[in-house]
């Protein structure tokens, strides 16, 4: 018998719910950590090389390069967390307990 | 050169334009039609208040100065919204969920709201700000002074104060309530987002494709030097992005808008790539436009004015207008955003305590707190605006824009390890974000604060150069002897290192507060924990009508009434007021806190509500076991999914069981009434003959022959039933051994002949070769064979009878088909043949019991074969018994080639 979806979870390419909406998160928390490395030494001094290409110093291109594919890697890895999870509604009335006399 | 009058009339009609927006955001706001104010495009573009004039202006000089290194200051926030879902989520949860104000409220509200940290936090706030609120006023009369040529010089900063101060006090202090967004607010401060960015890229794109004539011709003007290759990704560089990593998340306004003024989580997913990518547009042309500036303008000209002197020194004055219009845009959105975060700071932990005594001196009935608050507010707009512009007056205008903005970075990275511990780290107690906080701040003021008013500032030369009182360990810029240092990287090391150092050091040490323990877990947890959570671990009383007429002063008598009235039908209460659960002390807490801040809200509910009765060491228990509680809901949540797992299992099996009962009760009807046919010939005859009347001889054999017959058949009955029970509860072990087919298929023809000479049934038979072994056992497979034969020929009514047998191995199978002339099985019984008792619709009634076939197909599934019914592809149905070949070497052939 196959373990019924979790609700409210689109189910992802492989199938499997739960690892989806896994690798959305992983890959979430993941970029930033390759951006940081890409843009401090010693990586990016690999690049601090007096050159050019078609022009631009190299260092330069790579610098703004690294940045545009850290903003098209947020959007994709944002709307994979969109179909993911379920993010709340602020406009949701807070859930507020009933009947809150009750002691721990 | 333009006129000073014209350009003063267009900044008067963009303020008027901005005010316009503003009012008609509010009032559509207010009629319920906001949607495109809430929509993340906009938030989005609220969050780029973050590009001051620093940005607009400064980007280019520090371009100019010190080549990429200006791009620091963007990477750092891009780094943290693609990073989002390590740190703002996490702080625009508990944003909302605890009505935090400010960062000053957020800070207060982790560590056990204490106010005396909210002060603080203020305090370096507004220290921070107000050196960046000059540098909004110096970049706008700078930029004014560049235009027309004349020397405005104080007069313009005033006023341009003054209307910023007017604006904000406007439209950023029309309630107190900071969760209630300032749509107007926001809606201005999008359009000046837009504007700035539009202003920079056309003066990019002029730059570039205007003066140079394309990115490889500008580029080849860059000076020799503009990007230092050898040393750019140096401590400076890895310092000022996580300075400017930190200031996204601690400046006051940056506060403000991302967390204070979200209004959907999900925004922040399109903020995440968004903003970054709006820091990319706005970073892509400063290089471009600085190499412009050093390259055509001439030397000596002030970097920080290359954005607006270059269409200038061109003569195109609409371009310098719009720019003029895009530096004005910066500065005023970033003035506006800080004035109204500084101000809530200000009235809800400086003046809102003042406020509790005085309210609680005070007989019930007087005062009303919101106006009382909401004057604080607008006065302090209005203290703040004073204080950037008195900086303004007396540091003279001095030092580089990129300089200034800098210093107000590192002040408000102080309050980054007390923000980070309080949401991620259980330890961390109020006295060390105090320690910590405390001696950053002072090291901030001492390395860097102070010795940026230069040497005619507060701190004498001597003391810059020698030390005080000649004292050399403790110079400002080289502490403790750590000379050589660049003077920023020197100042962020030691204030940030020791606030950390302390933070660490002294919650490790103290004792944790109750209180402080319990909105640790509430914050650590906030993913986690139910929203109100709290109300369960303190308990207090109070009288519904002193928290009636409190909650009148704060929020106002029309949403304070409209507040109880929805808990009292929560609690279903009719009429009156709501009854004063712990619960209801804790939501009404909550919303004060969304007005005057935790701290404030905590102290008035405790003092309305008689402090609360629980004492310290329950507290203490109760707190611990916050954390458990929260752990075990979760665990609780996946319990449960389990059981629900499990439950519909057990569902699934029940059914089944339910469906065999009903088949088994079917069975046993069917059983009795086929029981009965025979036993009442067999009772009938018998009584006949017992009844004593005469009867001719003949007429007895031939009834005790019935009585005999009938006994016969019942006991096969039986047989059957016994037998197809055993098999069925897998009781009777067929023993398998190498069968030769050819023998099992003679012998049941042997069997059958005679039936079929009687029946008049022609048998043909294709007769395998005596290699073909099977695996079975001999007698139960003659017995399957006999039973397919006998139904062809007992159900047969074809004018010429003939029943063929086939046989067929392939690869580790065998099948034998038996096939007749009479018409076959439709396919809509070919599976009902096989249940007990059914017989086809080509029997006739009275013949057998129907348990042959199933009883054929449970031998031949026992000996690991099968027996099915098979549609050949003219619409004719045969049997086909499949069984495992037992031979080594398998015998190939096909039907076709005989």
């Amino acid at each position: 018998m196959t373990p019924e979806p979790a609700p409210r979870r689109r189910r992802g390419a492989s199938g499997d719910p739960g690892l989806a909406v896994r690798k959305a998160r992983d890959a979430a928390l993941a970029l930033p950590l390759v951006g940081l490395i890409l843009v401090m030494p010693p990586v990016a001094q690999i690049f601090a090389i007096d050159a050019r290409i078609g022009g631009v110093p190299v260092v330069l291109a790579y610098i703004f390069g690294v940045w545009i594919l850290l903003v098209a890697g947020a959007r994709s890895v944002g709307r994979r967390i969109l179909e993911t999870e379920t993010l709340a509604d602020p406009k949701a009335p807070p859930a507020e307990a009933q009947g809150g006399g009750e002691a721990v | 050169m333009l006129s000073s009058d014209l350009l003063l009339g267009v900044a008067i009609a963009y303020v008027v334009l901005l005010f316009a927006v503003a009012f008609i955001g509010d009032s559509r706001a207010r009629r319920g039609r906001s949607a495109w104010l809430r929509s993340p495009l906009v938030y989005t573009l609220s969050i780029s208040v973050y590009c001051t004039s620093w940005t607009f202006y400064g980007a280019v000089g520090s371009a100019a100065r010190s080549g990429l290194e200006f791009a620091t200051i963007y990477l750092g926030p891009t780094l943290v919204f693609i990073g989002w879902w390590w740190c703002l989520r996490k702080l625009v949860r508990i944003g909302r969920v605890h009505r935090i104000t400010s960062i000053a409220d957020l800070i207060s509200s982790r560590y056990g709201k204490s106010p005396s940290l909210a002060v603080i936090v203020t305090l370096i706030a507004i220290a921070a700000t107000t050196p960046y609120i000059a540098l909004q006023l110096q970049s706008v009369t700078l930029s004014f002074e560049a235009i027309t040529g004349t020397d405005q010089d104080l007069r313009s900063a005033f006023w341009v104060a003054a209307g910023m101060a007017l604006f904000t006090i406007l439209f950023g202090t029309r309630t107190i309530d900071a969760n209630e967004r300032h749509h107007g607010v926001v809606a201005a401060i999008a359009v000046e987002a837009v504007v700035k960015l539009v202003a920079l890229l056309a003066i990019g794109i002029f730059a570039v494709w205007g003066l140079a004539g394309g990115v490889r011709e500008i580029f080849a003007e860059m000076p020799v030097g503009l990007v230092e290759v050898e040393q750019i990704f140096g401590p400076r560089w890895v310092t000022l992005t996580f300075l400017s990593a930190a200031a996204i998340l601690c400046l006051p306004r940056q506060f403000q808008v991302t967390v204070v003024e979200n209004a959907d989580e999900r925004h922040l997913v399109t903020a995440s790539w968004m903003f970054p990518f709006y820091l990319f547009l706005m970073s892509l042309f400063v290089i471009p436009i600085a190499i412009a500036g050093l390259a055509y303008l001439p030397a000596g000209s002030n970097p920080d004015l290359f954005v607006l002197n270059l269409p200038l020194a061109f003569g195109e004055d609409e371009l310098a207008l719009l720019a003029f219009i895009g530096g004005f845009s910066s500065a005023t959105s970033m003035v506006i955003v800080a004035a109204i975060a500084l101000s809530t700071m200000v009235s809800n932990h400086m003046v809102a305590p003042f406020a509790i005594k005085i309210l609680l001196k005070g007989d019930a009935a007087s005062g009303d707190v919101r106006d009382l608050l909401l004057a604080s507010r607008r006065v302090s707009i209005g203290i703040i605006l004073g204080l950037g512009y008195l900086y303004y007056e007396l540091s003279g205008g001095a030092g580089a824009l990129a300089a200034m903005g800098l210093i107000a970075f590192v002040g408000v990275a102080q309050i980054l390890p007390a923000m980070l511990g309080g949401i991620f780290w259980r330890g961390a107690t109020r006295s060390g974000a105090l320690a910590g906080l405390c001696g950053g701040a002072a090291l901030w003021l001492y390395t860097l604060f102070l010795p940026s008013l230069g040497t005619g500032g507060l701190l004498p030369e001597a003391w810059l150069v020698d030390g005080p009182s000649g004292i050399a360990l403790l110079r400002p810029q080289a502490l403790l002897g750590l000379a050589g240092a660049d003077p920023l990287v020197h100042a962020t090391v030691w204030s940030l290192g020791v606030n950390t150092v302390l933070f660490i050091g002294v919650s490790a040490l103290s004792r944790i507060e109750p209180l402080d323990r319990l909105q640790g877990a509430l914050f650590i947890e906030v993913f986690r924990s139910p929203e109100g959570e709290s109300h369960r671990l303190i308990r207090r009383d109070a009288a519904a009508e002193d928290l009636y007429v409190l909650a009148q002063r704060i929020l106002g008598a029309g949403p304070a009434r409209a507040l109880f009235d929805e808990m009292a039908r929560a609690q279903g209460v009719t009429r009156g007021l709501p009854n004063p659960t712990d619960a209801l002390i804790a939501r009404l807490e909550r919303e004060l806190a969304g007005s005057i801040g935790a701290a404030s809200a905590h102290a008035m509910v405790t003092r309305a509500a008689g402090g609360e009765v629980i004492s310290l060491t329950e507290l203490m228990d109760i707190a611990d076991e916050t954390q458990r509680l929260i752990e075990t809901s979760a665990r609780l949540a996946d319990k449960t999914r389990e059981l629900e797992r499990t439950a519909a299992e057990l569902r699934k099996v029940n059914e089944r069981l339910r469906r065999l009962d009903r088949q088994k009760d079917d069975f046993l009807s069917q059983v009795s009434h086929e029981l009965r046919t025979p036993m009442t010939s067999i009772r009938s005859f018998a009584e006949i003959l017992l009844s004593g009347t005469r009867l001719e001889p003949g007429e007895i054999r031939r009834f005790t022959t019935i009585i005999h017959d009938e006994s016969l058949r019942l006991t096969r009955l039986l047989d059957e039933i016994l037998d197809i029970s055993r098999l069925e509860a897998g009781h009777a072990a067929i023993p398998l051994r190498p069968v030769v087919l050819a023998d099992a298929i003679a012998g049941a023809m042997d069997t059958i002949s005679g039936l079929a000479r009687e029946a008049g049934v022609g048998i043909s038979a294709d007769v395998p070769p005596r290699q073909l072994w099977v695996s079975a056992d001999a007698d139960r497979l003659r017995q399957v064979l006999i039973n397919l034969l006998s139904n062809a020929i007992r159900y047969n009514t074809a004018p010429e009878p003939r029943i063929e047998i086939r046989w067929r191995a392939e690869g580790e199978k065998v099948e034998v088909d038996v096939a007749d002339n009479g018409g076959g099985v439709s396919r809509a019984e070919a599976e009902d043949v096989f249940a007990k008792f059914t017989r086809g619709t080509r029997a006739v009634e009275g013949q057998g019991a129907g348990l042959g076939l199933p009883i054929s197909r449970a031998i031949m599934r026992r000996m690991g074969g099968d027996l099915s019914v098979v549609f050949a592809e003219d619409g004719t149905s045969f049997f086909r018994v499949t069984l495992a070949n037992a031979e080594r070497r398998p015998v190939r052939r096909s039907a076709a080639a005989e």
